[in-house]
């Protein structure tokens, strides 16, 4: 390799090298979908029943995914960059080339315009139109370019306090990807956005050399009047904290700084935005407009039995729960937090793995954590409740909702109180029902369950959605759930005892530990029994469907494993 | 622990590990006694780093056993750790931590920390209690990673590279160290090194390890005894040095040589005189001349000795 251009590209792309391999495979086979779809097959009048919407929404999924590997592959911000940190996203390692800077900004700069620009040519041209979908070729192509070189001259950017690049980065992305949108729709013609979207490609490149530039003689400035600004509003009089109770208490507070915050940040920073949308009624408006429609009868269903302001509080817990599920992908970790993945592994710390404490000990410390975090977090919930539907008076309204009318006031604060207490658990399992994967340690394996989790939810889309116009399938499926249930409810019990066993024989855990962990599932699964069958209409699923249910939705073995993963981790 | 698990403060025997298809250690026994001083030295990449964490059971011994105190470090890494003060190469402490939540951490998991000599440390090392990790500089992230390491005066230190990349006052800080606490009765330091003046200067006992095996593993004044320089002079001149019994390394030419070897000053004698030569010169060796005929000429199939 003779030229530093072409040297520069290969490393850049090079650690992607498998991921684009898959890639390559998965846009052959998107060509080859649509080569082979009907055209008008993806029009909204595609008859009702075929696998057409869903196809096209796993198709868009797995061309997305592919894509954003491909943006990384060739745009020099690495996927695991931290866009926190002050310092410069740019591969500082590359600044010691015999290169100027104005090539080493180019060549990925160029590299990942050209990759996002040509993507959506081949996506639109092989797939989109052969499908009957009259697509732009152009002003898309050159947006996507726009949207990678801004954001990687942000990303290159040094900025001079953390954090202050999330604040940049967002609306500026989200400005560039808004405005031809509205220019479009004030009547711009195509080929004056396609230029104007152009024209932020040059000053991309400047914003960029600039950064890159100042990054690499060392000028990046620091800011240290807000570390002053907090301390000072922090001050308090230099008494000495008491010492920790115990190695457990000292460790739960240092997983609760490492980690804990993570839920009660992401939550409170959702919490702002549904708060303005609750106080300013755009959300009830867009729910109302939506119900209206015809469309979407479940809306409509929802909003007569539960008002509008009852359908948005709904969505927000439900968006709530899905954030617990989100960080906690990440609450098994043994890395810290400011510590790089080397050599493909996410391992153990050894300041970690050096502490004294016993693999269940370190479990137990993350566990505490997550019912700190959950306690946060729900705390900030219930308080922008309170500031939603309090000041407002929309309460009178949830009060008034059709639901709550076929119960006493007594039932209401039950139901209420146990649907909190419900969500809280819930919130407390899916933050911690995934240590195990974070505990492994292996990024391959991690990667793995990934794709897994991707390719089942994928196939439960297209499931569904077969299955809407089949009520005869579903009646048989329904039908045959509960031997199924059975069968899975003894292999999961079955797993449950082979995981105990190489517990106890490796030592990680004792009798009575062990003892103690499975008459707490128990006492869950009937605690959850009891408060499905209180909250359950007349008629509805019998106890042991209810036993069931419980013992299959509550995690047991991903708990077992957690252990098993961390010793994994830890002696490797 | 008593008897003879309380002599031995670190046991290896016949350990392997294997990385993929490299051998990381190969068939490595080893005792350390307590109350020594025991200087682990060895080229880049020969397996002391490797050989270390074992000890600490960061990695499960493949093919044989690691005993720590009597225990295996992997199946009880908490009653191993709470008596073993550790500071590696890297020494990655948590960035975010100021020194003083560090130290407010730490203590927690020591029964035996000593907030007194945790804070005589601090002084020492002229640490700012309120300085984050991440803003040390890299020889005071390596003090306050011995602060940590030593105030609970641990019964085993061991250091993994410790002055690796330091300045001489760090390093001299770290050689205190060892010796404080090898003052302390029954105090036991593991410490692997490059620096062979260092490990010359506190240890009482070292081994060397080259691709994976023990080459040697001795008493250091042993050591010293049992390599000399040895000039021999021949009646005629030579086109290659002789087949001597112990001769690690050779330099010279014609009727004169210099050989690095292993053994007893009278065999040694006996062996030149059975080649044909005539020793004219004898001189102790610096351990790292032996290091370096060790590292440098030994085909490694050598046994320890």
């Amino acid at each position: 390799m003779r030229s530093p251009v072409l040297a520069l590209a290969w490393q850049v792309w090079r650690p992607y090298r498998r991921g684009l391999a898959v890639c390559a495979a998965v846009w052959l086979v998107l060509a080859a979908l649509g080569l082979f779809m009907p055209r008008g097959a993806w029009a909204p009048a595609a008859p009702e029943g075929n696998l057409i919407i869903p196809a096209a929404i796993v198709v868009s999924a797995l061309f997305a995914a592919a894509f954003i590997l491909m943006l990384f592959a060739f745009s020099a911000v690495p996927i695991d960059a931290q866009l926190d940190a002050g310092d410069t996203g740019f591969p500082t390692r590359m600044f010691t080339l015999p290169v100027s800077t104005a090539v080493l900004t180019a060549v990925p700069m160029v590299q990942g315009a050209a990759v996002a620009a040509l993507g959506w040519v081949a996506w639109a041209g092989a797939v989109l139109r052969p499908v009957g979908m009259d697509v732009d070729l152009m002003w898309p192509a050159v947006l996507t370019a726009a949207l990678v070189a801004w954001l990687q001259a942000l990303v290159w950017w040094p900025f001079p306090l953390r954090f202050l690049r999330v604040i940049v980065v967002a609306p500026v992305l989200a400005v560039i990807a808004m405005a031809p949108a509205f220019a479009l729709a004030l009547g711009a013609p195509s080929v004056a956005v396609t230029a104007g979207l152009a024209a932020l490609l040059p000053a991309a490149y400047g914003v960029a050399l600039v950064g890159v530039a100042r990054a690499r003689r060392g000028d990046a400035p620091t800011w240290t009047w807000p570390s002053w600004l907090a301390s000072a509003l922090a001050w308090r009089p230099s008494t000495r904290r008491a010492p920790f109770a115990s190695p457990l208490q000292a460790q739960t507070w240092f997983e609760w700084r490492m980690r804990g915050l993570s839920f009660p940040v992401t939550v409170g920073l959702v919490a702002v935005v549904w708060l303005l949308i609750a106080l300013t009624g755009v959300g009830e408006q867009v729910i109302g407009i939506v119900a209206a429609g015809g469309d979407a009868a479940g809306v409509s269903a929802a909003v007569a039995a539960m008002t509008a302001p009852g359908v948005l509080l709904v969505q927000f817990l439900g968006i709530v729960l899905f954030l617990a599920g989100v960080v906690g992908a990440d609450l098994g970790g043994v890395r810290l937090v400011d510590q790089k993945p080397s050599g493909g592994t996410f391992g153990c710390h050894p300041f970690l793995a050096l502490r004294p404490l016993t693999d269940g000990e370190l479990i137990l410390a993350k566990l505490r954590m997550a019912v700190r975090s959950t306690l946060t977090g729900w705390s900030i919930v219930l308080i922008v409740v309170f500031l939603a539907l309090g000041p407002t008076g929309k309460w009178r309204e949830l009060a008034g909702m059709p639901l709550l009318q076929t119960h006493s006031a007594l039932e209401v604060c039950a139901g209420l109180s146990a649907g909190l207490a419900g969500l809280v658990f819930l919130t407390w399992l899916l933050l911690v029902g995934n240590l195990w994967l974070g505990m492994t340690g292996r990024r391959w394996l991690v990667r793995a369950f990934g794709a897994f989790a991707f390719g089942v939810c994928m196939a439960l889309v297209l499931l569904a959605h077969w299955l809407s116009p089949h009520p005869e399938t579903v009646a048989a499926l329904m039908a045959a759930l509960p031997y199924v249930a059975v069968v899975a409810v003894l292999l999961k019990l079955l797993l449950a005892a082979w995981l105990a066993r190489i517990l106890l024989r490796r030592g990680l855990i004792g009798p009575r530990a062990l003892g103690i962990s499975a008459a707490a599932w128990g006492v869950v699964v009937a605690g959850v029994v009891a408060l499905g069958g209180q909250l359950a209409p007349v008629g509805g699923p019998s106890l042991w469907r209810l036993v069931l249910g419980a013992a299959l939705v509550l995690p047991l073995n991903r708990f077992a494993a957690a252990p098993l993963a961390l010793e994994w981790n830890r002696h490797r | 622990m008593n008897g003879d698990a309380a002599e031995k403060i670190i046991e290896i025997v016949g350990l392997t590990r294997r990385f993929g298809a490299k051998r990381a250690l190969r068939d490595v026994s080893l005792t350390v006694p307590r109350g020594s001083v025991f200087g682990l030295v060895g080229p880049n990449g020969s397996g002391k780093t490797t050989l270390i964490k074992h000890v600490l059971g960061l990695l499960r011994a493949q093919t044989g056993s690691v005993r720590v105190f009597g225990r295996d470090p992997v199946r009880d890494p908490a009653g191993v750790l709470v008596r073993v003060g550790c500071l590696t190469e890297e020494n990655d402490l948590p960035g975010w931590m100021r020194v003083d939540e560090l130290i407010r951490y730490m203590r927690a998991f020591y029964p035996a920390w000593s907030d007194a000599y945790a804070e005589e440390l601090r002084q020492a090392f002229a640490l700012d209690p309120a300085a984050k990790v991440r803003t040390l500089s890299k020889g005071q992230r390596a003090r306050a990673g011995l602060l940590v390491a030593l105030a609970y005066r641990p019964d085993l230190l061991v250091l993994d590279e410790p002055s690796s990349g330091l300045d001489p006052l760090v390093r001299r800080d770290i050689l205190a160290a060892i010796i404080r606490t090898i003052t302390e009765d029954g105090r036991t330091v593991l410490f692997s090194s490059h620096l062979l003046e260092e490990v010359e200067r506190v240890a009482d006992h070292v081994a060397m390890i080259h691709q994976g095996r023990i080459v040697f593993d001795a008493p250091l004044d042993e050591i010293r005894a049992t390599h000399r320089r040895l000039t021999l002079q021949f009646a005629e001149a030579r086109p290659r040095p002789p087949e001597l019994a112990g001769a690690l390394a050779w330099e010279g030419a014609g009727r004169e040589w210099t050989a690095v070897c292993a053994g007893q000053s009278g065999g040694l004698r006996a062996a030149a005189e059975a080649v044909g030569g005539r020793i004219v010169e004898e001189q102790d060796l610096r351990l790292d001349e032996i290091f370096l005929a060790r590292a440098g000429a030994v085909p490694v199939a050598s046994t320890k000795e």
